[in-house]
Protein backbone atom coordinates (compact mmCIF):
# COMPACT_ATOMS: atom_id res chain seq x y z
CA UNK A 1 0.00 0.00 0.00
CA UNK A 2 1.28 3.40 -1.21
CA UNK A 3 1.77 6.10 1.35
CA UNK A 4 -0.69 8.19 -0.55
CA UNK A 5 -3.50 4.99 -0.27
CA UNK A 6 -2.70 4.65 3.57
CA UNK A 7 -3.44 8.38 4.31
CA UNK A 8 -6.65 8.16 2.55
CA UNK A 9 -7.36 4.70 4.65
CA UNK A 10 -6.52 6.63 7.50
CA UNK A 11 -8.04 9.67 6.44
CA UNK A 12 -11.61 7.75 6.29
CA UNK A 13 -11.42 7.02 9.58
CA UNK A 14 -11.52 11.09 10.50
CA UNK A 15 -7.81 10.45 11.84
CA UNK A 16 -6.89 14.25 12.57
CA UNK A 17 -2.92 13.58 12.16
CA UNK A 18 -3.69 11.89 9.00
CA UNK A 19 -5.76 14.98 7.94
CA UNK A 20 -3.41 17.46 8.65
CA UNK A 21 -0.57 15.76 6.91
CA UNK A 22 -3.09 15.60 3.84
CA UNK A 23 -3.53 19.33 4.39
CA UNK A 24 -0.01 20.05 4.43
CA UNK A 25 1.54 18.35 1.71
CA UNK A 26 -1.45 18.88 -0.82
CA UNK A 27 -2.71 22.63 0.50
CA UNK A 28 0.18 24.58 -1.01
CA UNK A 29 -0.24 23.23 -4.73
CA UNK A 30 -3.91 23.66 -4.39
CA UNK A 31 -3.36 27.22 -3.47
CA UNK A 32 -0.75 27.83 -6.28
CA UNK A 33 -2.83 26.35 -8.98
CA UNK A 34 -5.87 28.72 -7.57
CA UNK A 35 -4.02 31.81 -7.59
CA UNK A 36 -2.74 31.27 -11.17
CA UNK A 37 -6.53 31.10 -12.12
CA UNK A 38 -7.56 33.94 -9.81
CA UNK A 39 -5.02 36.18 -9.43
CA UNK A 40 -5.94 37.27 -5.78
CA UNK A 41 -4.61 35.30 -3.03
CA UNK A 42 -7.92 35.90 -0.74
CA UNK A 43 -10.10 33.88 -3.06
CA UNK A 44 -7.45 31.40 -3.66
CA UNK A 45 -7.10 30.62 0.21
CA UNK A 46 -11.15 30.99 -0.03
CA UNK A 47 -10.54 28.24 -2.63
CA UNK A 48 -8.64 26.47 -1.09
CA UNK A 49 -10.81 26.00 2.39
CA UNK A 50 -13.82 25.02 0.04
CA UNK A 51 -11.92 22.25 -1.20
CA UNK A 52 -10.75 20.87 1.48
CA UNK A 53 -14.23 21.39 2.87
CA UNK A 54 -15.56 19.06 0.42
CA UNK A 55 -13.14 16.67 0.53
CA UNK A 56 -14.45 16.11 4.33
CA UNK A 57 -17.69 15.78 3.41
CA UNK A 58 -17.07 13.30 0.40
CA UNK A 59 -15.15 11.44 3.12
CA UNK A 60 -18.37 11.50 5.67
CA UNK A 61 -20.73 9.90 2.60
CA UNK A 62 -18.24 7.61 2.12
CA UNK A 63 -16.82 8.86 -1.62
CA UNK A 64 -14.04 10.73 -1.96
CA UNK A 65 -10.72 9.59 -3.89
CA UNK A 66 -9.57 5.72 -3.96
CA UNK A 67 -6.24 6.88 -4.97
CA UNK A 68 -5.00 9.48 -6.67
CA UNK A 69 -5.61 12.24 -3.97
CA UNK A 70 -3.25 15.15 -5.32
CA UNK A 71 -5.40 14.91 -9.15
CA UNK A 72 -8.71 14.35 -6.63
CA UNK A 73 -8.39 17.49 -5.01
CA UNK A 74 -7.21 19.71 -7.78
CA UNK A 75 -9.91 18.84 -9.74
CA UNK A 76 -12.23 19.98 -6.99
CA UNK A 77 -10.33 23.67 -7.03
CA UNK A 78 -10.71 23.62 -11.07
CA UNK A 79 -14.52 23.03 -10.08
CA UNK A 80 -14.93 25.15 -7.92
CA UNK A 81 -13.06 28.24 -9.90
CA UNK A 82 -15.01 27.22 -12.61
CA UNK A 83 -18.39 27.58 -10.87
CA UNK A 84 -16.68 30.81 -8.77
CA UNK A 85 -16.30 32.52 -12.51
CA UNK A 86 -19.75 31.29 -14.16
CA UNK A 87 -21.64 32.69 -10.79
CA UNK A 88 -20.09 36.07 -11.76
CA UNK A 89 -18.97 37.85 -14.93
CA UNK A 90 -15.39 38.23 -15.48
CA UNK A 91 -13.53 40.43 -12.93
CA UNK A 92 -11.72 42.98 -13.77
CA UNK A 93 -8.18 41.87 -12.32
CA UNK A 94 -6.66 43.96 -9.65
CA UNK A 95 -2.99 44.06 -10.19
CA UNK A 96 -2.21 41.63 -6.92
CA UNK A 97 0.62 43.40 -4.97
CA UNK A 98 1.51 40.38 -4.01
CA UNK A 99 3.12 39.85 -7.47
CA UNK A 100 5.40 43.04 -7.36
CA UNK A 101 8.60 43.01 -6.63
CA UNK A 102 10.57 46.30 -4.99
CA UNK A 103 13.79 45.09 -6.35
CA UNK A 104 12.20 44.95 -9.87
CA UNK A 105 12.22 48.29 -12.28
CA UNK A 106 8.44 49.60 -11.92
CA UNK A 107 8.24 49.83 -15.35
CA UNK A 108 9.08 46.40 -16.24
CA UNK A 109 7.25 45.48 -13.15
CA UNK A 110 3.90 46.94 -14.78
CA UNK A 111 4.80 45.31 -18.33
CA UNK A 112 4.79 42.03 -16.56
CA UNK A 113 1.52 42.66 -14.59
CA UNK A 114 -0.38 43.56 -17.63
CA UNK A 115 1.24 40.57 -19.59
CA UNK A 116 -0.01 38.10 -16.50
CA UNK A 117 -3.60 39.81 -16.56
CA UNK A 118 -4.24 39.45 -20.05
CA UNK A 119 -2.77 35.55 -20.23
CA UNK A 120 -5.03 35.09 -16.80
CA UNK A 121 -7.84 36.45 -18.72
CA UNK A 122 -7.49 34.56 -22.20
CA UNK A 123 -7.19 31.57 -19.73
CA UNK A 124 -10.38 31.98 -18.39
CA UNK A 125 -11.76 32.31 -21.63
CA UNK A 126 -10.83 28.68 -22.84
CA UNK A 127 -13.30 25.80 -21.92
CA UNK A 128 -12.83 24.37 -18.48
CA UNK A 129 -10.79 21.57 -19.81
CA UNK A 130 -8.60 23.26 -21.93
CA UNK A 131 -8.25 25.57 -19.58
CA UNK A 132 -7.26 22.41 -16.95
CA UNK A 133 -5.03 21.04 -19.88
CA UNK A 134 -2.93 24.41 -20.32
CA UNK A 135 -2.76 24.93 -16.50
CA UNK A 136 -1.72 21.49 -15.67
CA UNK A 137 0.66 21.25 -18.18
CA UNK A 138 2.55 24.07 -18.62
CA UNK A 139 2.11 25.67 -15.08
CA UNK A 140 1.72 22.53 -12.49
CA UNK A 141 4.22 20.99 -14.80
CA UNK A 142 2.08 17.24 -15.22
CA UNK A 143 2.72 14.96 -18.11
CA UNK A 144 -0.19 14.19 -20.83
CA UNK A 145 -0.81 11.12 -19.01
CA UNK A 146 -0.89 12.05 -15.55
CA UNK A 147 -3.39 14.97 -17.22
CA UNK A 148 -5.43 12.13 -18.94
CA UNK A 149 -5.99 10.37 -15.62
CA UNK A 150 -7.05 13.41 -13.88
CA UNK A 151 -9.63 14.16 -17.03
CA UNK A 152 -10.97 10.45 -17.22
CA UNK A 153 -9.79 11.04 -21.08
CA UNK A 154 -7.62 9.20 -23.31
CA UNK A 155 -4.16 10.53 -24.32
CA UNK A 156 -5.38 11.50 -27.32
CA UNK A 157 -8.23 13.37 -26.46
CA UNK A 158 -5.59 15.42 -23.87
CA UNK A 159 -3.32 16.04 -26.76
CA UNK A 160 -6.27 17.58 -29.01
CA UNK A 161 -7.59 19.57 -25.46
CA UNK A 162 -4.04 21.24 -25.55
CA UNK A 163 -3.88 21.90 -29.28
CA UNK A 164 -7.07 23.48 -29.40
CA UNK A 165 -6.34 25.82 -26.49
CA UNK A 166 -2.78 27.31 -27.77
CA UNK A 167 -4.99 27.72 -31.04
CA UNK A 168 -7.31 29.91 -29.03
CA UNK A 169 -4.72 31.37 -26.90
CA UNK A 170 -2.91 32.52 -29.94
CA UNK A 171 -6.03 33.72 -31.36
CA UNK A 172 -6.97 35.95 -28.20
CA UNK A 173 -3.04 37.05 -26.89
CA UNK A 174 -1.03 37.19 -30.01
CA UNK A 175 -2.48 40.06 -32.14
CA UNK A 176 -2.46 42.20 -28.93
CA UNK A 177 1.15 41.43 -28.05
CA UNK A 178 1.68 42.10 -31.53
CA UNK A 179 -0.37 45.69 -31.07
CA UNK A 180 1.55 46.47 -28.25
CA UNK A 181 4.86 45.74 -29.65
CA UNK A 182 4.33 47.88 -32.45
CA UNK A 183 2.92 50.53 -30.34
CA UNK A 184 5.91 50.43 -28.39
CA UNK A 185 8.07 50.68 -31.16
CA UNK A 186 5.66 53.70 -32.33
CA UNK A 187 6.28 55.21 -29.33
CA UNK A 188 10.23 54.66 -28.90
CA UNK B 1 3.89 26.89 -42.06
CA UNK B 2 4.70 23.96 -39.17
CA UNK B 3 7.55 26.25 -37.75
CA UNK B 4 5.25 29.28 -37.50
CA UNK B 5 2.90 27.05 -35.58
CA UNK B 6 5.65 25.46 -33.25
CA UNK B 7 7.11 29.08 -33.28
CA UNK B 8 4.21 30.62 -32.13
CA UNK B 9 3.02 27.68 -29.82
CA UNK B 10 6.35 28.50 -27.93
CA UNK B 11 5.10 32.04 -28.19
CA UNK B 12 2.21 31.68 -26.43
CA UNK B 13 3.61 28.87 -24.07
CA UNK B 14 6.08 31.38 -23.01
CA UNK B 15 3.25 33.91 -22.36
CA UNK B 16 1.32 31.58 -20.49
CA UNK B 17 3.92 30.48 -18.36
CA UNK B 18 4.65 33.94 -17.39
CA UNK B 19 1.61 32.63 -14.66
CA UNK B 20 4.25 30.34 -13.18
CA UNK B 21 5.69 33.27 -11.04
CA UNK B 22 3.24 33.38 -8.41
CA UNK B 23 3.35 34.59 -4.92
CA UNK B 24 4.43 33.04 -1.75
CA UNK B 25 1.41 31.70 0.45
CA UNK B 26 0.73 33.76 3.46
CA UNK B 27 2.02 31.19 6.66
CA UNK B 28 -0.42 32.79 8.81
CA UNK B 29 -3.26 31.99 6.53
CA UNK B 30 -2.46 28.51 5.91
CA UNK B 31 -1.85 27.87 9.22
CA UNK B 32 -5.43 29.17 10.04
CA UNK B 33 -6.86 27.51 6.84
CA UNK B 34 -5.37 24.01 8.22
CA UNK B 35 -7.16 24.81 11.97
CA UNK B 36 -10.35 25.82 10.74
CA UNK B 37 -10.19 22.02 8.10
CA UNK B 38 -9.03 20.16 11.53
CA UNK B 39 -11.83 21.69 13.74
CA UNK B 40 -14.42 21.18 10.85
CA UNK B 41 -13.08 17.80 10.26
CA UNK B 42 -13.69 17.07 14.11
CA UNK B 43 -17.41 18.24 13.73
CA UNK B 44 -17.91 15.14 11.53
CA UNK B 45 -19.33 12.31 13.68
CA UNK B 46 -17.63 9.04 12.90
CA UNK B 47 -18.86 6.71 10.33
CA UNK B 48 -19.40 3.46 12.37
CA UNK B 49 -22.60 2.14 9.74
CA UNK B 50 -22.77 0.83 6.34
CA UNK B 51 -22.39 3.70 3.68
CA UNK B 52 -25.26 5.00 2.21
CA UNK B 53 -23.82 3.63 -0.97
CA UNK B 54 -23.63 0.06 0.66
CA UNK B 55 -27.47 0.64 1.73
CA UNK B 56 -28.44 1.94 -1.47
CA UNK B 57 -27.04 -1.50 -3.70
CA UNK B 58 -28.97 -3.06 -1.18
CA UNK B 59 -32.15 -1.85 -1.94
CA UNK B 60 -31.14 -2.72 -5.97
CA UNK B 61 -30.87 -6.50 -4.94
CA UNK B 62 -33.87 -6.71 -2.47
CA UNK B 63 -35.62 -5.57 -6.39
CA UNK B 64 -33.37 -8.28 -8.21
CA UNK B 65 -34.14 -11.67 -8.39
CA UNK B 66 -30.90 -12.92 -7.24
CA UNK B 67 -31.75 -11.32 -3.64
CA UNK B 68 -34.42 -14.30 -2.66
CA UNK B 69 -35.77 -16.24 -5.46
CA UNK B 70 -37.77 -18.34 -3.40
CA UNK B 71 -39.62 -14.84 -2.86
CA UNK B 72 -39.88 -14.09 -6.06
CA UNK B 73 -41.16 -17.34 -7.91
CA UNK B 74 -43.84 -17.24 -4.73
CA UNK B 75 -44.34 -13.54 -5.97
CA UNK B 76 -44.83 -14.83 -9.75
CA UNK B 77 -46.98 -17.13 -8.98
CA UNK B 78 -49.41 -14.80 -7.11
CA UNK B 79 -49.23 -12.27 -9.44
CA UNK B 80 -49.96 -15.15 -12.06
CA UNK B 81 -53.07 -15.85 -9.96
CA UNK B 82 -53.69 -12.37 -9.50
CA UNK B 83 -53.57 -11.77 -13.18
CA UNK B 84 -55.54 -15.37 -14.35
CA UNK B 85 -58.74 -15.18 -11.76
CA UNK B 86 -59.03 -11.73 -11.37
CA UNK B 87 -57.28 -10.49 -8.43
CA UNK B 88 -60.14 -12.44 -6.51
CA UNK B 89 -59.36 -15.61 -3.98
CA UNK B 90 -62.92 -17.20 -5.09
CA UNK B 91 -60.94 -19.13 -7.89
CA UNK B 92 -58.21 -20.45 -5.44
CA UNK B 93 -60.71 -21.35 -2.79
CA UNK B 94 -62.60 -23.07 -5.67
CA UNK B 95 -59.86 -25.30 -6.87
CA UNK B 96 -59.40 -26.30 -3.21
CA UNK B 97 -61.97 -29.18 -3.59
CA UNK B 98 -60.86 -30.20 -6.97
CA UNK B 99 -59.41 -32.96 -8.31
CA UNK B 100 -56.47 -33.90 -10.61
CA UNK B 101 -58.66 -34.79 -13.17
CA UNK B 102 -60.39 -31.54 -13.21
CA UNK B 103 -58.90 -28.31 -14.77
CA UNK B 104 -58.61 -26.13 -11.17
CA UNK B 105 -56.05 -28.75 -9.71
CA UNK B 106 -53.43 -27.14 -10.75
CA UNK B 107 -54.39 -23.78 -8.97
CA UNK B 108 -54.78 -26.34 -6.10
CA UNK B 109 -50.89 -27.56 -6.32
CA UNK B 110 -50.14 -24.11 -6.99
CA UNK B 111 -52.02 -22.92 -3.95
CA UNK B 112 -50.63 -25.48 -1.68
CA UNK B 113 -46.78 -24.53 -2.73
CA UNK B 114 -47.50 -21.08 -2.01
CA UNK B 115 -48.74 -21.76 1.45
CA UNK B 116 -45.66 -24.19 1.99
CA UNK B 117 -43.69 -21.53 0.62
CA UNK B 118 -44.62 -18.40 2.99
CA UNK B 119 -44.51 -20.99 6.50
CA UNK B 120 -42.18 -18.88 8.70
CA UNK B 121 -41.47 -21.88 10.61
CA UNK B 122 -40.57 -24.91 10.74
CA UNK B 123 -44.02 -26.55 12.85
CA UNK B 124 -46.76 -24.83 10.33
CA UNK B 125 -44.39 -26.64 7.09
CA UNK B 126 -44.49 -29.45 9.01
CA UNK B 127 -48.22 -29.47 9.32
CA UNK B 128 -48.90 -28.36 6.21
CA UNK B 129 -46.59 -31.47 4.36
CA UNK B 130 -48.54 -34.02 6.46
CA UNK B 131 -52.10 -32.34 5.87
CA UNK B 132 -51.29 -32.18 2.25
CA UNK B 133 -50.20 -35.86 2.26
CA UNK B 134 -53.85 -36.87 3.86
CA UNK B 135 -55.50 -34.78 0.77
CA UNK B 136 -53.12 -36.51 -1.61
CA UNK B 137 -54.39 -39.34 0.06
CA UNK B 138 -58.10 -38.48 -0.16
CA UNK B 139 -57.74 -37.51 -3.83
CA UNK B 140 -56.50 -41.12 -4.53
CA UNK B 141 -59.56 -42.62 -2.77
CA UNK B 142 -61.93 -40.50 -4.73
CA UNK B 143 -60.33 -40.63 -7.93
CA UNK B 144 -60.14 -44.85 -7.39
CA UNK B 145 -64.00 -44.42 -6.29
CA UNK B 146 -64.86 -43.42 -9.49
CA UNK B 147 -62.71 -46.05 -11.03
CA UNK B 148 -60.58 -43.33 -12.82
CA UNK B 149 -56.63 -43.41 -13.75
CA UNK B 150 -54.38 -41.83 -10.94
CA UNK B 151 -51.75 -39.48 -12.46
CA UNK B 152 -48.34 -40.65 -10.91
CA UNK B 153 -47.82 -37.20 -10.55
CA UNK B 154 -50.21 -37.41 -7.38
CA UNK B 155 -48.67 -40.89 -6.21
CA UNK B 156 -45.06 -39.26 -6.56
CA UNK B 157 -46.81 -35.89 -4.50
CA UNK B 158 -48.42 -38.04 -1.79
CA UNK B 159 -44.47 -39.51 -1.14
CA UNK B 160 -42.96 -36.16 -1.17
CA UNK B 161 -44.89 -34.37 1.31
CA UNK B 162 -44.20 -37.25 3.74
CA UNK B 163 -40.40 -36.65 2.74
CA UNK B 164 -41.26 -32.75 3.18
CA UNK B 165 -42.21 -33.34 7.12
CA UNK B 166 -39.87 -35.90 7.60
CA UNK B 167 -36.40 -33.24 6.26
CA UNK B 168 -38.87 -30.75 8.12
CA UNK B 169 -38.84 -32.53 11.79
CA UNK B 170 -34.70 -33.21 11.30
CA UNK B 171 -34.61 -29.35 12.10
CA UNK B 172 -36.14 -29.46 15.26
CA UNK B 173 -34.59 -30.76 18.70
CA UNK B 174 -34.36 -33.68 19.83
CA UNK B 175 -37.75 -33.08 22.03
CA UNK B 176 -39.65 -31.90 19.29
CA UNK B 177 -38.21 -33.97 16.93
CA UNK B 178 -39.63 -36.99 18.45
CA UNK B 179 -42.77 -35.41 19.38
CA UNK B 180 -43.14 -34.59 15.54
CA UNK B 181 -42.03 -38.03 14.56
CA UNK B 182 -44.44 -40.02 16.47
CA UNK B 183 -47.29 -37.64 15.00
CA UNK B 184 -46.25 -38.42 11.33
CA UNK B 185 -45.49 -42.01 12.21
CA UNK B 186 -49.57 -41.95 13.27
CA UNK B 187 -50.30 -40.36 10.23
CA UNK B 188 -48.15 -42.51 7.85
CA UNK B 189 -49.78 -45.76 9.89
CA UNK B 190 -53.79 -44.73 8.94
CA UNK B 191 -52.75 -43.89 5.12
CA UNK B 192 -50.67 -47.05 5.15
CA UNK B 193 -54.07 -49.25 6.00
CA UNK B 194 -56.52 -47.01 3.18
CA UNK B 195 -53.69 -47.87 0.79
CA UNK B 196 -53.24 -51.48 1.05
CA UNK B 197 -57.00 -51.82 0.78
CA UNK B 198 -56.36 -49.97 -2.31
CA UNK B 199 -53.67 -52.44 -3.61
CA UNK B 200 -56.29 -55.16 -3.89
CA UNK B 201 -57.69 -52.98 -6.46
CA UNK B 202 -55.93 -54.80 -9.62
CA UNK B 203 -55.67 -51.07 -11.82
CA UNK B 204 -53.64 -49.20 -8.75
CA UNK B 205 -51.82 -52.34 -7.51
CA UNK B 206 -48.55 -51.19 -9.21
CA UNK B 207 -48.14 -47.67 -8.09
CA UNK B 208 -50.05 -48.20 -4.76
CA UNK B 209 -47.52 -50.56 -4.12
CA UNK B 210 -44.62 -48.20 -4.68
CA UNK B 211 -46.48 -45.81 -2.61
CA UNK B 212 -46.91 -48.22 0.27
CA UNK B 213 -43.36 -49.53 -0.15
CA UNK B 214 -41.83 -46.00 0.28
CA UNK B 215 -44.66 -44.91 3.23
CA UNK B 216 -43.21 -48.36 4.85
CA UNK B 217 -39.61 -47.34 4.36
CA UNK B 218 -40.86 -43.99 5.74
CA UNK B 219 -42.07 -45.49 9.09
CA UNK B 220 -38.48 -47.56 9.41
CA UNK B 221 -36.97 -44.48 9.37
CA UNK B 222 -39.10 -43.03 11.70
CA UNK B 223 -38.42 -45.86 14.03
CA UNK B 224 -35.20 -45.70 13.66
CA UNK B 225 -34.98 -42.05 14.20
CA UNK B 226 -37.11 -42.02 17.28
CA UNK B 227 -34.27 -44.06 19.02
CA UNK B 228 -31.07 -41.95 17.56
CA UNK B 229 -31.98 -38.75 16.60
CA UNK B 230 -28.46 -37.78 15.64
CA UNK B 231 -28.49 -40.66 13.05
CA UNK B 232 -31.64 -39.70 11.77
CA UNK B 233 -30.46 -36.44 11.15
CA UNK B 234 -27.29 -37.09 9.42
CA UNK B 235 -29.55 -39.19 7.17
CA UNK B 236 -32.03 -36.67 6.32
CA UNK B 237 -29.08 -34.14 5.89
CA UNK B 238 -27.48 -36.55 3.38
CA UNK B 239 -30.81 -36.89 1.38
CA UNK B 240 -30.24 -40.46 1.36
CA UNK B 241 -33.53 -41.70 2.47
CA UNK B 242 -35.07 -41.09 -0.51
CA UNK B 243 -32.46 -41.23 -3.10
CA UNK B 244 -31.33 -44.22 -4.94
CA UNK B 245 -34.58 -45.62 -6.36
CA UNK B 246 -33.98 -47.64 -9.00
CA UNK B 247 -36.31 -46.68 -11.66
CA UNK B 248 -35.04 -49.01 -14.87
CA UNK B 249 -35.27 -52.64 -14.08
CA UNK B 250 -31.78 -53.54 -12.00
CA UNK B 251 -29.45 -54.73 -14.66
CA UNK B 252 -26.97 -57.65 -13.20
CA UNK B 253 -23.19 -56.05 -13.48
CA UNK B 254 -20.58 -58.21 -14.50
CA UNK B 255 -19.98 -59.73 -10.96
CA UNK B 256 -23.69 -60.45 -10.81
CA UNK B 257 -24.62 -57.63 -8.27
CA UNK B 258 -27.72 -55.53 -9.66
CA UNK B 259 -26.64 -51.47 -10.83
CA UNK B 260 -29.29 -49.38 -9.21
CA UNK B 261 -29.24 -45.87 -10.94
CA UNK B 262 -30.13 -42.70 -9.22
CA UNK B 263 -32.73 -41.31 -11.40
CA UNK B 264 -35.93 -40.17 -9.22
CA UNK B 265 -36.54 -38.87 -5.62
CA UNK B 266 -39.72 -40.92 -5.69
CA UNK B 267 -39.36 -45.03 -4.79
CA UNK B 268 -40.07 -46.37 -7.91
CA UNK B 269 -40.27 -50.09 -8.24
CA UNK B 270 -39.81 -52.75 -11.22
CA UNK B 271 -40.83 -56.00 -12.85
CA UNK B 272 -38.23 -58.34 -11.10
CA UNK B 273 -38.47 -61.39 -12.43
CA UNK B 274 -41.72 -63.97 -14.02
CA UNK B 275 -43.73 -63.39 -10.66
CA UNK B 276 -44.32 -59.86 -11.23
CA UNK B 277 -42.69 -59.08 -8.17
CA UNK B 278 -41.58 -55.69 -7.42
CA UNK B 279 -37.64 -54.33 -6.20
CA UNK B 280 -36.28 -51.80 -4.40
CA UNK B 281 -33.33 -50.10 -3.29
CA UNK B 282 -33.50 -47.50 -1.37
CA UNK B 283 -29.73 -46.77 -0.51
CA UNK B 284 -27.11 -48.21 -2.85
CA UNK B 285 -24.92 -45.46 -3.18
CA UNK B 286 -25.05 -44.30 0.59
CA UNK B 287 -21.70 -44.02 2.79
CA UNK B 288 -23.64 -45.89 5.59
CA UNK B 289 -24.81 -48.49 3.29
CA UNK B 290 -22.26 -48.61 0.65
CA UNK B 291 -22.94 -52.50 -1.06
CA UNK B 292 -25.96 -53.50 0.73
CA UNK B 293 -29.52 -52.65 -0.94
CA UNK B 294 -31.41 -51.69 2.46
CA UNK B 295 -34.70 -53.63 1.62
CA UNK B 296 -36.24 -56.02 -1.14
CA UNK B 297 -39.78 -55.82 -1.88
CA UNK B 298 -42.42 -57.95 -3.75
CA UNK B 299 -46.04 -56.96 -4.02
CA UNK B 300 -47.50 -59.55 -1.53
CA UNK B 301 -44.43 -60.69 -0.62
CA UNK B 302 -41.73 -60.13 2.13
CA UNK B 303 -39.23 -57.12 2.46
CA UNK B 304 -35.93 -57.91 3.66
CA UNK B 305 -34.59 -55.10 5.55
CA UNK B 306 -30.72 -55.61 5.51
CA UNK B 307 -29.44 -52.22 7.21
CA UNK B 308 -28.52 -52.74 10.52
CA UNK B 309 -29.85 -49.35 11.19
CA UNK B 310 -32.77 -49.84 10.06
CA UNK B 311 -33.61 -52.30 12.74
CA UNK B 312 -35.65 -55.84 12.19
CA UNK B 313 -37.24 -56.61 8.98
CA UNK B 314 -40.99 -55.15 8.42
CA UNK B 315 -42.92 -58.06 6.98
CA UNK B 316 -45.60 -58.17 3.76
CA UNK B 317 -48.56 -60.12 3.45
CA UNK B 318 -48.20 -63.49 1.62
CA UNK B 319 -44.90 -65.00 1.10
CA UNK B 320 -44.30 -65.96 -1.83
CA UNK B 321 -40.76 -64.92 -3.25
CA UNK B 322 -38.54 -67.83 -4.12
CA UNK B 323 -36.74 -66.20 -7.14
CA UNK B 324 -36.27 -62.80 -5.10
CA UNK B 325 -34.05 -64.81 -2.59
CA UNK B 326 -32.06 -65.59 -5.54
CA UNK B 327 -31.21 -61.57 -5.78
CA UNK B 328 -30.91 -60.92 -2.04
CA UNK B 329 -28.38 -63.88 -2.25
CA UNK B 330 -26.66 -62.02 -5.09
CA UNK B 331 -27.20 -58.78 -3.75
CA UNK B 332 -26.02 -59.86 0.03
CA UNK B 333 -22.70 -61.64 -1.36
CA UNK B 334 -20.31 -58.74 0.03
CA UNK B 335 -21.93 -58.28 2.97
CA UNK B 336 -23.83 -61.48 3.42
CA UNK B 337 -23.17 -61.33 7.23
CA UNK B 338 -26.18 -58.50 7.50
CA UNK B 339 -29.20 -59.99 5.38
CA UNK B 340 -31.41 -61.04 6.89
CA UNK B 341 -31.72 -65.05 5.60
CA UNK B 342 -34.64 -65.88 7.78
CA UNK B 343 -37.04 -66.23 5.12
CA UNK B 344 -35.37 -69.10 3.65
Amino acid sequence: MNPETRLLEQARCFDLTALGDIYDCYSPGVFRYAIRLLGETDLAEECVAETFSRFLKALHNGGGPKDYLQAYLYQVAHHWITDYYRRQPLPDLPLDEAFANDQDDPAKTAVENIDRERVRAALLLLTPEQRQVVVLKYLEGWENEAVAALLEKPLGSIKSLQHRALEALRRMLLPAREENVSGRKAYE
Amino acid sequence: MNSISEEQDFEIVSLVKKLQQSPERDQRAATVGRAIFLAEAQMYPLPVSITPERRHIEWKTFFSRKANPKMATISTLILIFTLLFGGTGATVYAAQNSLPDQPLYAVKLASEDVRTGLATNNQTRLDLATSMADTRLDEILQLAAQGKNIPLSVWDRLAAQYDLALSTAALSDDAQLNRDLLRIQARIAVNLEKLSRLSANNQYNGAAMQTLAALQNDLQLIGAGLQDPAAFRQRMDAGSHNQGWQTTPSVPSPSGTPQATLQSRTPMWHATDEHGGYMMTPWPNSTAHPQTPMMTAVPGNDIHHNDPWMGSPTQMPNDQHHDDCQNCGQWGGGSSGGHDGGHH
